[in-house]
């Protein structure tokens, strides 16, 4: 039995570094996007989109209407901007997860040189 | 639950051949197509998988930790060696040249690396239940083995995946109850002795007040060992089903996990030793799948107000819509409560059923774009469904028309209160203005029918309902309100608000839908009065709230009655105890004064003797007595037809004999007291015209069904009924029949609690006469109905009473005995002002002689006790010739004695 247990747990370690760039990436990729659509869903920045002609507050004259329109359209690039730092944090992630194996079996190999 | 189980015909469904796997299936023995997929129990249990179960948990456990010590070790490692600043590590010199220290560091990071694969992998080898619908999609047709083996491993689904680890711990516990057992194979009462140490199933037994102890000994006496045993124990067919059929009902109620209530509960509906041993306990199926859906509201409730308390929490805080397309709603915030806002504080309790309401309100508010009014009585729970709404708005389980939109309670009361008509039209005025410019306000006004009839304007010219109709025709905004049968008939039907309204009737849910109901407040109660409620509470107090109180509605009375119950049981017996169906009886008796409490010793030992009590009252008519207990005996063992009046009797014989002293005699021995006696006089109810004063009319109650809406639990007196109308008797033959009628108020007015007691003076000449020549009361029953009340009964009418009882006219010796009780009554009377009265038994003698008249019974001797008694007593009394503690005696020829006590 214990022999069957290390056997799995040998064959576990083996097949990891494929695991990390197959399921393992799809899996991070997906966590990542779901991180920006819930984001973007905080932001509703497609609702204010949408709305970018309707006036704010129900202010239907010309004035508010103007205001309203170039607020909203300051909402609209505010709340863009935040998405895309959010965005590029999230594609960062999936960066480090790509990169951080080949980083450390560069940085073993290339300690391996003090012995 | 599940379509027919397909079989491997090499191992017969069991999985294994000779203690191994069988070759043809692989251990898999059986399954069904269910929801297009073949669920099938695919993992392999024996003892040897057991440990290595457990073992590798362990290992695992240990890996997991050493690669994550081991990571820590690298990082400290490379700060210890190395013996850096922490900020030198950001430099690039650090990293430029190679050591040992950064050599185990990079080897560790691999391995944390390693770790975090591991960890990932096992969150997202964690499956849940699939939400496909288990019944609907048409099943593929397979015949045999070789037909499973053809479909594809998507379709294929291994329910012991998704069972929890709790459930899983049950499985393999009864595997090793069955090897223990001897039996060779897993049979539902292993899995239930096993599921007995859990705790979902140690709450359920709780609720159900199963003694967990006895329980465990007569389960462990079936899965007893039976014989040696092979070494080994399959999971038959029938197992295999039924660990799919636990999949099934949990699939069904929406779980995520197979839990070790689902599977419990399989068990028990595939055992029938099991539900004998627990239906002896008084628990039936019925019982235990509202037990099971208890704790499946439970953890929905939790799931749900997880869900909620995000959604909540990404909703815009104030007034204003996502969008900010919304404007401010200064007058109607004033008027109102934000439903939507209070619910996200958590101000608003969730609502739990009431699919069939929620769907009707969205369909009309989505699909028609109308208003609607709830009609239903009072305490139906209107309110909690414009509650509920706010709910599911919140978590934006609603049409996509509703989202991001306020649900606001306009106050009616605030609305009007401290103005002028006119003032209040201005304010409603405003208010609406708001609810149409805001744009994302959805309007509800309880009770809305308050609106009717408030004018403003010259000589009322405007109401504030055609107001609010007018606007409403605009369709600015939607509007929920809500208000009774009655009121909505009263100030709504045929009017402009009525006809702009879309009319949803709310009705009473059903027991069950109540208890669920119940069962998803507890919570609360139970915290608040710190109590435990046993699943009998709750069914009692819905069962009595439905038949005993009738000021409101189901499921509001029996809310508050749990709650009553729970505070009187803390205010009893203190903190953590449990909430019994008698506690729930208790309070209602005390409630109602009617004996609902289970039958005690004493009362029991009253019931037996019943006839003896009410001999103390009633004098010489011994049949009567016997008849009318026997009747009442039979109502408190529950043993008469529940749909019709506790019992109906027609006491038939002369004036004076007892017939409505025995009525005053049963209403105190039953009720509890001679207030519990609705008395009408048929003599005034001779017209056609009085079916309608009986049962009321236009919208009122009537002077019948009233009095009985009001206490249902009485004994209904019909003086004199050979005088009523036929109509009216045609009303009482449906009351006999039905136990219920419609009153003028369209309300179902309940008669199932109460006793009708109808006297008549006809054929009092015939028995008379029939006494006289000695003929037995029997004899004489039978002439009157078959010959002497035909004029004036219809023979339908008669048989649907229960008894009729021929009083017999009076003797000398019955009078001598009547005076006596009446003597002792106004003895009782004077105990109360410490006086003690005696009289001889000649004195009573005489009055007797003096009171006695064939022709009117006992009724000239109370005449005769209160001239020559009450009236000397009275003289005495103010007088002040007779003070505390002295003694009166009656004598022969009328003479009252005074003996006077000694002063202290």
């Amino acid at each position: 039995m214990l022999q069957a247990i290390v056997r799995s747990t040998v064959g576990d370690f083996l097949i990891f570094p494929f695991w990390w760039y197959s399921k393992g990436f799809f899996s991070v990729l997906h966590a990542a996007l779901a991180s920006v659509f819930l984001w973007q869903k905080e932001l509703a920045l497609d609702l204010w989109v949408k709305n970018i002609f309707v006036p704010m507050y129900g202010q239907y004259d010309i004035a508010g209407r103007i205001i309203s329109f170039f607020m909203r359209l300051a909402q609209i690039v505010g709340r863009t901007g935040a998405l895309a730092v959010w965005a590029v944090i999230a594609a960062a992630g999936i960066g480090v997860w790509l990169a951080l194996p080949g980083v450390i079996v560069y940085q073993i190999i290339f300690n391996l040189g003090w012995l | 639950m599940t379509q027919a189980m397909i079989t491997c015909r090499v191992c017969g469904g069991s999985g294994a051949v000779q203690g191994g796997f069988c070759p043809e299936c692989f251990g898999v023995g059986a399954g069904a197509m269910t929801g297009g997929r073949f669920l099938f129990w695919g993992k392999w249990i024996d003892e040897g998988a057991i440990r290595a179960d457990s073992i590798g948990a362990i290992l695992n456990r240990v890996l997991n930790a050493t690669l994550f010590l081991f990571g820590i070790f690298g990082i400290g490692w490379l700060l210890w060696n190395a013996r850096l600043e922490p900020a030198e590590i950001f430099s690039r010199m650090f990293w430029a040249t190679p050591n040992s220290a950064k050599l185990v560091f990079w080897i560790s990071a691999f391995f944390d690396c390693f770790l975090v694969s591991r960890l990932v992998r096992e969150s997202l080898s964690r499956q849940m239940i699939p939400r496909v619908s288990l019944h609907g999609k048409s099943e593929r047709e397979i015949a045999d083995w070789n037909d499973v083996k053809k479909i594809s491993p998507k379709q294929k689904l291994d329910v012991s995946l998704v069972y929890s680890a709790d459930a899983m711990r049950v499985v393999k516990e009864a595997y090793r109850l069955a090897l223990r057992s001897g039996l060779g194979e897993v049979r539902p009462v292993h899995i239930f002795s096993a599921a007995l140490s859990a705790g979902d199933i140690f709450e359920m037994c709780a609720r159900l007040g199963l003694p967990m102890k006895e329980m465990k000994d007569q389960v462990e006496k079936i899965t007893i060992a039976k014989g040696a045993g092979n070494g080994f124990a399959i999971f038959p067919e029938a197992t295999r089903t039924l660990l799919i059929d636990g999949y099934a009902r949990a699939a069904l109620v929406g779980k995520k996990m197979v839990d070790t209530v689902s599977l419990t509960l399989v068990c028990i509906e595939a055992d029938a030793a099991l539900q004998e041993l627990l239906f002896d306990k008084g628990v039936d199926m019925a019982k235990l799948r509202n037990v099971a859906r208890w704790l499946d509201i439970r953890d929905e409730a939790r799931r749900r107000y997880r869900m909620f308390s995000s959604a909540a929490g990404s909703r815009p805080k104030g007034d204003m819509n996502r969008a900010m397309t919304a404007m401010e709603t200064r007058v109607l915030d004033r008027f109102s409560d934000d439903l939507t806002k209070m619910a996200g504080r958590g101000d608003i309790e969730m609502c739990v059923g009431r699919e069939k309401e929620f769907e009707g309100i969205l369909r009309i508010v989505e699909g028609e774009r109308k208003s609607i009014v709830l009609v239903g009585e009072r305490g139906v729970g209107k309110e909690a469904l414009l509650g509920g709404l706010a709910w599911r708005m919140v978590e934006e389980n609603v049409p996509p028309f509703l989202r991001d939109k306020r649900l606001v309670s306009l106050s009616v009361p605030k609305l009007i209160s401290g103005v002028s008509p006119s003032e209040a039209a201005e304010r409603l005025f405003a208010c609406l203005r708001d609810a149409a410019m805001a744009g994302n306000v959805i309007l509800a006004i309880p009770d809305i029918h308050q609106l009717a009839g408030l004018t403003a304007g010259e000589a009322g010219a405007v109401d504030l309902a055609d107001m609010l109709a007018s606007e409403l025709g605009k369709r600015y905004f939607l509007l929920i309100g809500t208000c009774t049968p009655a009121e909505y008939r009263e100030h709504m039907e045929g009017t402009s608000l009525g006809n702009v309204l879309e009319r949803m009737a709310v009705e009473e849910p059903e027991d069950d839908e109540v208890i669920h109901m119940l069962e998803s407040k507890m919570p609360s109660i139970e915290y608040r009065s710190k109590t435990y409620a046993s699943y009998d509470a709750l069914v009692r107090a819905v069962e009595l709230s439905r038949k005993l109180m009738h000021d409101t509605a189901l499921p509001e009375k029996a809310i508050d009655l749990i709650k009553e119950t729970a505070r009187y049981v803390y205010e009893k017996r203190g903190v953590r105890q449990v909430v019994s169906g008698e506690d729930v009886a208790v309070v209602v008796t005390e409630k109602t004064h009617v004996p609902v409490s289970a039958v005690t010793a004493s009362e029991a030992e009253k019931l037996l003797h019943l006839e003896d009590v009410l001999k103390k009252r009633v004098v010489g008519q011994e049949e009567a007595l016997k008849l009318v207990s026997s009747a009442l005996r039979r109502s408190r063992a529950e043993l008469r037809d529940m749909k019709r009046p506790i019992a109906s009797f027609l006491f038939l014989g002369p004036t004076g004999v007892g017939k409505t002293e025995t009525a005053k005699a049963v209403a105190e021995a039953y009720f509890g007291s001679e207030e519990h006696m609705v008395r009408l006089d048929m003599s005034e109810y001779q017209e056609k015209t009085s079916v309608a004063r009986m049962i009321g009319e236009s919208g009122k109650g009537g002077l019948l069904t009233e009095p009985i809406r009001k206490l249902p639990f009485s004994l209904l007196l019909l003086d004199e009924i050979e005088k009523a109308h036929p109509d009216i008797l045609n009303l009482f033959l449906q009351v006999f029949d039905d136990g219920r009628i419609t009153d003028g108020a369209g309300r179902v007015i309940d008669f199932t609690n109460a006793i009708i007691v109808a006297t008549s003076n006809a054929g009092t000449a015939y028995i008379q006469e029939r006494i006289q020549q000695q003929a037995p009361l029997e004899q004489i029953k039978r002439d009157l109905m078959e010959r002497e009340l035909r004029g004036i009964f219809r023979p339908e009418f008669l048989n649907r009473f229960d008894g009729i009882v021929v009083y017999r006219p009076l003797s000398q010796t019955d009078i001598v005995c009547v005076a006596a009780i009446m003597i002792g009554k106004i003895a009782k009377q004077l105990e109360a002002k410490g006086i003690f009265l005696r009289a001889t038994e000649e004195a009573i003698a005489e009055l007797a002689a003096a009171g006695f008249d064939p022709a009117f019974g006992a009724r000239p001797l109370r005449r005769v006790i209160q001239e020559r008694v009450q009236d000397m007593l009275a003289q005495f009394l103010l007088t002040n010739k007779l003070g505390r503690r002295d003694r009166v005696v009656l004598e022969a020829g009328g003479a009252m004695r005074v003996e006077k006590a000694k002063k202290m």
